[in-house]
């Protein structure tokens, strides 16, 4: 093809000229797409259900490579200031999207990828990127330990009298879903969530503190946690909670004042082969069996309107595939986050070690 | 034959001493010839990119000191700048406690207990930092292979909380550092001459004092060199905190790791990492100028 | 001829207290998986004495030296300081001193330090053991160098703290392992007279392991032969010179012809060899079992400087006929090689005065012995 990676490599330089040589034919496809993916299972289940089948449909080669999000995030700067961009496509939070803004491509209105306003749920056009995964953080609870009254709420989660027993919280350096349930669960309302009032949050927080048996740093750790029966409820991500579920273990969770955990598919300012990665991203709107077998598999649903209209009644109620669901998720104010995340960020790390 | 006294003896030649037999044989063209490759490696892949992250310390995002001043006047950094050194502190004292005696049983004579010895340090050092953190997340869970034992055994009654608390950090840190205090030690003990020990038996010293009057004083630069790697290694440990530390357990590569990844704030990433650097060098300079470390005799 | 310095006299003072123990070595066996590095030694050494332990490489002398010190442990046998068995006592508690080949200095230390270090152990005050190491330096002339280190030392020097350092607690035995090994043949001369002197001031028993015949014989009152872990003799130098026990003994002290033959007759103590195309006479050293019968082999022994060489005269003459094949001149005497009718080298040192005129390399000469002064061993080599 007209664009070889090597000569991206080679020469910055030669990006201009190559890219006025490519306008020519703008939309013809590159061979390959090199999207970031967050391997082992997840990424086994993107291939079997999207990128083989792309490759199948377009000729496309997909190059998956793996990556942690932060890993994610601090390769793309680096490359985009570096100059040499490696990666077409990256994973980040869809609710994050306005602040990576510089790294990405603007989509506009997505007219360019027509199978959105086809079979995407609202919202599935980011600007920036395209709604692929639904998920939330939320509070997940072992039925067995609450045989008279479930936990329905954060206050609830807060409430150690009422529902007692070992609870978990996560240290994974990503505070945002806790400091927003802790504000739930001192009565704010979701619309007067934001901007987050931090010192009611963290004085919410210090009632919950000495009750937390365990900071879970892992998705796995949280599912062995809910295994063992070592904690009876806890903060959990959907796709964690699900796959318990599928493995029999006890669990339940609602949905109930949760905060958005969506990922989107961002496309790299200068990405090397950015028009086979538009053509990634309407293709992944495709198919809507492919998103079904995919959130099954995964615990996680896409964005995809027909896919979720044909999973099972008790999948619809457990994941994120109905417009009650999707109205009860809280999303984070990118502008907050945007202005807040360093300071925040410090506050909490010192509240946590403290 | 007339008068013998000792003050007319010829000088005797001075001991031969064992110097390498390659020092001075290369021409000093030839030597940096050959030095040359790896230096540039090392300035390509080591020293130009650390330097461009300590530089945006100070340049972005105009010249500033506004990194160094947010380190110094948020309480969090020198917190856990405290910590760090603390726990690198603990984990070295504790590494040289267990790494001594294994390092002289490496060093005893004999050939089949010093070499289980050394194959019992070595191997853990070929597997990686990942798996030992994780077996000892198998070791130390609540249902974790000693908690079902003691349970079982009916010593406790509930299963101890041994896992994400600073003990199983302190505890697996010091397990992946010990072969680098028991290293140096064992080569300064091995180079110890058997005479000396004996000497000091011979001339009516116990075995205690055998130990704190000669093995132990003459391996030190072994025990200086073994708890100046440990000590600075420990500074920048980054994956077993993060695997088996509690919420307190917050060091100071977390917090660069979070600056750099999570909030892809690589000035202020870039100044921790300043901090951390000159601690490391600092923590080099002290040992060196106080306990004269070049001073403390090679043997023989 | 000794003349004594006032500090000499010092030294004599400070070591009045000192007296030798007896040692007792019976029936000491020490083994190495299949090597027996001890084989059965017994040796008693009197208070006072000097005994040097002499052997090639590997015949046992610095495994019989540790075993005294305390390092090693003998399998079987006994071994005793005066009345006191110490087969089984600690190192620390054995109060016998040990000087190292390599001096085994302690490098972290100063000399003062070192030499103080026996004195710390025995807990002696502060007072006491600044005199004694002050007499000690003075006895080896190192004031100067007492706040140096070690490293800082020439190698005679450091010879001499590790000597220091041995006699400073007044030991009544000391163990010396080669401690001259490492010098220089001059330095190592004049230190085994100084050695030897300090000995006899202190009256100290000595036990000194060398592989220098020629130290053994100038500074021993006895010497104690070792041979893959035996003792082969023991006695003053002079009687293992003159009347070695058996060939080796004979060949490893001084210089010595041990000549292959065949036995032809015996008469009484008298032995008459075929030797190399000649007759040798020689005292049979011991036929207890008769095997210097006639016509088995046997060697004899004799020393350079009593063979006698005169030219040959072309009639038949008693001795062994051969070729002068080289003539070294060694200042006193000079030493003719002669090489035997059957290809064997024979040396003969003649006085240089007498040295014989007319001789030179390829001359035909006839050497001969006093029957007294060669011995006769059965076996072959
Ligand atoms: N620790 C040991 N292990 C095995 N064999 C040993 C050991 N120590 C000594 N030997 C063996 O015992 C024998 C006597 O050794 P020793 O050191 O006593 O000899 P030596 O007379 O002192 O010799 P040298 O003059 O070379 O010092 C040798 O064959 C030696 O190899
Ligand atoms: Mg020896």
């Amino acid at each position: 093809m007209t664009l070889s990676r090597r000569t991206v490599l080679l020469a910055p330089a030669f990006i201009a000229a190559t890219s006025l040589a490519s306008a020519a034919r703008a939309d013809e496809l590159e061979s390959t797409v090199v999207i970031r993916t967050t391997g082992g299972v997840f990424e086994a289940a993107l291939k079997r259900d999207f990128f083989e089948p792309f490759t199948k449909a377009t000729g496309v080669r997909v190059i998956p490579v793996a990556a942690s999000a932060g890993e994610m995030l601090a390769k793309s700067r680096a490359m985009q200031e570096s100059g040499r961009v490696e990666w077409d496509i990256i994973s980040p939070q869809y609710d994050d999207l306005p602040n990576l803004a510089p790294l990405l491509m603007d989509l506009g209105d997505c007219t360019s990828i027509p199978n959105i306003s086809r079979d995407g749920v609202p919202g599935t056009c980011g600007r920036w990127g395209e709604l692929y995964l639904t998920g939330a953080e939320l509070l997940a609870f072992n039925p067995q330990a609450f045989p008279q009254r479930k936990p329905s709420s954060w206050n609830d989660f807060y409430d150690v009298e009422v529902f007692p027993g070992r609870r978990a919280l996560s240290n994974t350096g990503v505070p945002w879903g806790m400091l927003i349930q802790a504000l739930c669960a001192d009565g704010v309302p979701r619309e007067a969530l934001f901007p987050l009032d931090l010192d009611r949050a963290f004085r919410k927080l210090d009632t919950i503190k000495p009750h937390i048996s365990v900071w879970w740093r892992t998705g796995d750790q949280s599912q062995a946690l809910m295994r063992s029966g070592d904690v009876v409820m806890q903060t959990m991500w959907l796709g964690r909670a699900y796959a318990s579920r599928r493995a029999g273990v006890p669990i339940e969770w609602t949905f109930n004042q949760s905060v958005a955990d969506f990922g989107a598919w961002a496309i790299l300012k200068g990405a090397p082969h950015p028009n086979a990665a538009k053509a990634f991203l309407n293709f992944y709107m495709e198919n809507p069996e492919a998103h079904t077998a995919f959130a099954r598999e995964m615990g996680y649903t896409t964005s995809s309107r027909d896919g979720q209209a044909l999973l099972s009644p008790e999948d619809k109620e457990g994941l994120v595939a109905t417009p009650e669901t999707f109205a009860k998720i809280i999303h984070i104010d990118p502008a907050w986050l945007a202005a807040n995340r360093a300071p925040a960020l410090e506050r909490w790390n010192r509240w946590l070690a403290a | 034959m007339s008068v013998t006294t000792v003050t007319d003896l010829p000088a005797g030649p001075a001991v031969p001493a064992a110097a390498p037999a390659l020092r001075g044989r290369l021409s000093l063209p030839l030597s940096l010839l050959l030095v040359a490759p790896l230096v540039l490696l090392l300035a390509w892949a080591f020293f130009l990119p650390i330097g461009r992250l300590l530089l945006t310390s100070v340049t972005e995002p105009t010249l500033t000191l506004t990194n160094y001043r947010r380190l110094i006047t948020q309480p969090l950094y020198a917190e856990v700048i405290l910590r760090t050194v603390w726990i690198s502190f603990a984990c070295t004292a504790a590494a040289l406690l267990l790494g001594y005696p294994v390092a002289a049983l490496m060093a005893r004579p004999g050939r089949v207990v010093p070499k289980i010895a050394a194959v019992c340090v070595m191997v853990p050092l070929w597997t990686s930092v990942l798996v030992r953190s994780y077996a000892w997340i198998i070791l130390l869970d609540r249902k974790g292979v000693i908690n079902t034992l003691l349970v079982q055994s009916g010593v406790i009654a509930k299963p101890l909380t041994m896992l994400y608390t600073d003990g199983a950090v302190l505890m697996a840190m010091t397990h992946v550092l010990l072969p680098f205090m028991i290293l140096p030690i064992y080569s300064s003990l091995r180079s110890l001459p058997v005479d000396l020990p004996r000497a000091a038996a011979n001339l009516g010293a116990g075995r205690v004092r055998v130990f704190f009057a000669v093995t132990l004083p003459l391996s030190l630069p072994g025990v200086f060199a073994g708890c100046l790697l440990v000590f600075v290694m420990a500074l920048g440990f980054y994956v077993t905190p993060a695997l088996l530390g509690g919420p307190q357990t917050l060091m100071i590569a977390t917090l660069i790791g979070q600056q750099a990844t999570e909030l892809l704030d690589w000035p202020f990433a870039g100044a921790i990492s300043c901090v951390l650097l000159v601690l490391s060098l600092g923590m080099v300079i002290t040992f060196k100028r106080l306990l004269r470390l070049d001073r403390v005799v090679a043997h023989d | 001829m000794l003349r004594e310095r006032p500090a000499a006299a010092a030294a004599r003072a400070a070591a009045a207290t000192v007296s030798g123990l007896a040692v007792g070595i019976s029936e000491v066996w020490r083994r190495y998986g299949p090597v027996t590095a001890v084989a059965g030694v017994s040796l008693d050494v009197a208070a006072g004495e000097f005994v040097s332990l002499l052997g090639p490489s590997g015949s046992g002398k610095t495994t019989l030296l540790m075993m005294l010190a305390g390092f090693e442990q003998p399998q079987s046998g006994r071994l005793t300081v005066g009345e006191r068995d110490i087969t089984r006592v600690a190192p620390n508690k054995r109060n016998v001193a040990m000087v190292f080949q390599r001096y085994a200095l302690f490098p972290h230390m100063t000399v003062a330090e070192n030499i103080a270090f026996p004195l710390r152990m025995r807990r002696i005050g502060r007072a006491e053991r600044e005199a004694r190491i002050r007499r000690a330096l003075d006895m080896v002339k190192l004031e100067a160098q007492a706040g140096r280190k070690p490293a800082e030392l020439s190698g005679g020097q450091q010879q001499r703290v590790a000597l220091a350092r041995a006699i400073v607690f007044e030991p009544p035995v000391i163990l010396m392992d080669e401690p001259l090994g490492a010098l220089d043949k001059k330095l190592r001369q004049h230190m085994q007279i100084e050695l030897k002197q300090l000995q006899r001031r202190l009256g100290a028993t000595v036990i000194y392991v060398t592989h220098d015949q020629e130290e053994a014989l100038t500074m021993s009152d006895r010497v104690a032969v070792l041979n893959h872990g035996k003792l082969v003799q023991l006695g003053p130098p002079r009687a293992l010179y003159d009347q070695p026990a058996d060939a080796f003994v004979a060949d490893f002290i001084g210089e010595m012809n041990l000549l292959p033959g065949t036995v032809r007759a015996m008469t009484g103590e008298l032995c008459t060899l075929a030797v190399d195309g000649g007759t040798a006479v020689g005292m049979a050293a011991s036929n207890s079992d008769g095997q210097l019968a006639s016509g088995k082999p046997a060697r004899v022994a004799v020393r350079p400087e009593h063979v006698e060489l005169v030219a040959a005269s072309g009639a038949a003459q008693d001795g062994l006929p051969g070729q002068l094949a080289e003539i070294v001149f060694n200042g006193a005497t000079t030493a003719m090689l002669v090489e035997l009718a059957g290809g064997t080298m024979l040396r003969a040192d003649i006085s240089t005065r007498s040295s014989l005129a007319g001789l030179h390399p390829g001359s035909p000469v006839v050497a001969s012995w006093a029957a007294g002064a060669a011995l006769v061993f059965p076996g072959a080599a």
